[in-house]
């Protein structure tokens, strides 16, 4: 096993003592400074997946080490400065403040006597810093918002000062802006600071964009690899494509699936941010571009939508006129 | 303020003693008359020891019970280690066996001791249990079933009993500072001083378990070893000054509340001493109140405690917006 990785062999993954085997992993190598998006469905086990290599549950077989050490000969205090875990629950801590939840993470680290020194407060108050939350140190930890108490908790491993970083979900109470501002703090810390972070993910586009891997797992089994790897090989629009919703491996998203009712040709090509909204109004209305069956043209003039249903011109000064005309179309 | 309530204790019960002869009894050379001696050191003394130690003991324990389930509204009567204590009394004071002894100290031994068992057994079955179960809420029902089971023997035990030995049961049960001396004080003492000592040690560990059991496992905390601590502890506490004096209402789980929200912390370094202070003060408070100096009787001290206690736990739960379990 090589120094630095967290590596797994022939584990098994899941609960009751083998009754439920939820998955069956031969092998994961992790290298230093890589984030990895675990991905999957609903109910498909990255919690179990993550809670059992953090050493909160058992597995049912197999072995799991750190930088080479085993975790069943790892010590408690051991493991506990190899692996910070995030979990997904919210501690309730009464008037405990975001300092002092943060400074839990310094437990396995502290003499035998707790108390905090000076390089201690000085790593607490850094991870404070990294997740933005400096100015909120001594704010009661439950009067904050659930995406704020996540960034604590993380703030909380990165005291821990672990080389692995567990997070289950970390995106998701985050609004937008927060989710790509935490990203990029969790990408920073890989690159610049050499922490290995495996992170369960419902945002598919996050983890296309961040990941340095996607570990999907799907029906028990975990397929590794980098994410447009993954897109082009189709294994994600196999796993996650369902009725309404498709995985378009053209633009690396999910879309709705439309029916297409009708075609329409623009001719906009001098303004292409209106072009784009514009597609973005109509297929939601289930028409598309297609000049040969095209029943509408659309051009853009003079800060004016015209459309020519080759009777007449119709002239609309915003899109919201424009979809209301359109929506009438029989 | 300890030492203040804890003067006064001294100073008035149901005899009414002179300013000038209590200060001469402590500070002057000057014979002071036997019977004032004997009320001062022999029985208002203790008495006001045993306060501070059975107030403190209880709110430690409590506070080690609310941290160890996470659950604010538990106390150590709740586990039912209270309850175990009484049984051990009941099947004392009521099948007589203490009557068998002519020696009133022996029979206020072996009260002490039936109650002691009885708290302990009580407590391994917890213990037993929280090896093999971690949750939380499966433990409070224990406590609560334990409970039940217990006022059920006791109420058959009374059935079968005679009036006066009734009578000691239901004296016990309305708790009191004032039948603990001498070697029953000591025990209290060393029982109460060594958890204060050892929690403080643990202090850390216990802000890690306020994280609840995922965190604190990742974090290195042996959950097993460090949950039979503070139940062995807490027990311990409970169980003692159960069998001491009596079962005391309330003050074990409404102290480390009105810590809480005085200091405003969830800091088991500050919550600890707090506790242990509060519940000394509360205790001592209760126990003034009880003895009524301007009348020559005094009331148990389970009809003043929940006077304190109640209203706190009430606005706890008023307070809380939405209360989770």
């Amino acid at each position: 096993m090589n120094v630095g990785n967290l590596a797994v062999s022939e584990l098994k993954i899941g609960y009751d003592n083998g009754v439920k085997l939820i998955a069956h992993i031969p092998k994961i190598a992790t290298e230093a400074g890589a984030l990895y998006a675990l991905i999957g469905k609903n109910g498909c086990g990255k919690s179990t997946l993550l809670r059992t290599l953090g050493g909160l549950q058992k597995q049912l077989a197999g072995d799991i080490w750190y930088n080479g050490a085993s975790i069943s000969q790892l010590s408690a205090i051991d493991l506990a400065k190899e692996v910070a875990v995030v979990t997904t629950d919210r501690p309730q801590m009464g008037y405990a403040s975001v300092f002092d939840v943060v400074a839990s993470g310094r437990f396995p680290h502290l003499g035998k006597y707790g108390r905090l020194k000076t390089k201690d407060y000085e790593v607490i108050h850094g991870a404070l810093k990294t997740v933005h939350l400096f100015d909120k140190k001594d704010e009661v930890f439950e009067k904050l918002s659930d995406g704020q108490a996540q960034k604590v908790m993380l703030a909380k491993a990165l005291a821990q000062e672990t080389p692995f970083i567990l997070l289950d979900e970390p995106m998701a109470f985050l609004d937008l802006p927060s989710k790509m501002e935490l990203s990029q703090t969790l990408l920073d810390l890989c690159e610049h600071h050499g922490k290995t972070v495996i992170m369960s993910t419902h945002d598919l586009d996050l983890a296309m964009a961040t990941a340095t891997e996607l570990w999907l797992l799907d029906e028990g089994v975990l397929t590794q690899g980098v994410p447009e790897e993954l897109a082009l090989n189709g294994v994600l629009a196999n796993t996650f494509n369902r009725g309404q919703v498709q995985f378009d491996d053209g633009t690396g998203r999910f879309e709705f699936f439309k029916e297409r009712k009708a075609f329409f040709k623009a001719d906009i090509s001098s303004h292409p941010k209106c072009k784009f909204w514009l597609h973005k109004a109509m297929n939601r209305l289930g028409w598309f571009e297609q000049s040969s069956k095209a029943k509408l043209r659309i051009s853009y003039e003079a800060s004016n939508w015209v459309v020519d249903d080759n009777k007449k011109t119709h002239h609309f000064s915003t899109l919201a006129a424009l979809v209301n005309f359109i929506k009438k179309i029989p | 303020m300890l030492v203040v309530v804890l003067f006064l204790n001294v100073r008035y019960g149901s005899v009414a003693i002179s300013f000038r002869t209590f200060l001469q009894a402590f500070f002057s050379s000057e014979q002071v008359s036997g019977i004032v001696m004997a009320i001062l050191f022999d029985v208002r003394l203790p008495e006001a020891l045993t306060a501070v130690l059975a107030g403190s003991g209880l709110a430690l324990s409590g506070l080690l019970l609310q941290t160890f389930f996470r659950n604010p509204l538990t106390g150590p009567s709740i586990l039912g280690i209270s309850s175990g204590a009484s049984l051990g009394v009941a099947l004392v004071l009521l099948s007589g066996v203490g009557l068998v002894f002519q020696s009133s100290w022996f029979t206020q031994f072996a009260i002490s001791a039936a109650g002691m068992a009885g708290a302990m057994g009580v407590l391994f079955i917890i213990i037993a249990v929280a090896r093999k179960m971690m949750s939380n809420v499966a433990l409070l029902i224990i406590g609560l079933m334990v409970g039940y089971l217990v006022s059920a023997l006791v109420s058959v035990l009374l059935f079968y009993s005679n009036e006066e030995r009734i009578q000691n049961y239901v004296f016990w049960g309305m708790g009191s500072f004032s039948d603990v001396n001498g070697v029953a004080l000591g025990i209290l003492a060393c029982v109460v001083v060594v958890s204060i000592v050892f929690t403080m040690l643990r202090f850390n560990v216990l802000n890690v378990l306020l994280l609840g059991d995922n965190y604190a496992k990742n974090l290195g905390v042996n959950l097993k070893k460090e949950r039979t601590l503070l139940i062995l502890f807490s027990g311990l506490l409970a169980g003692v000054i159960t069998s001491f004096c009596g079962p005391i209402a309330f003050l074990g789980m409404a102290v480390p509340h009105l810590v809480r929200s005085v200091f405003k912390t969830a800091r088991h370094e500050v919550l600890i001493p707090g506790s242990v202070l509060i519940g000394a003060c509360l205790a001592l408070v209760c126990n003034l109140i009880a003895d009524m100096p301007w009348s020559e009787q005094s009331l148990p001290i389970n009809a003043i405690t929940p006077l304190f206690g109640a209203p706190v736990v009430l606005a706890f739960i008023l307070k809380q917006k939405t209360y989770k379990a």
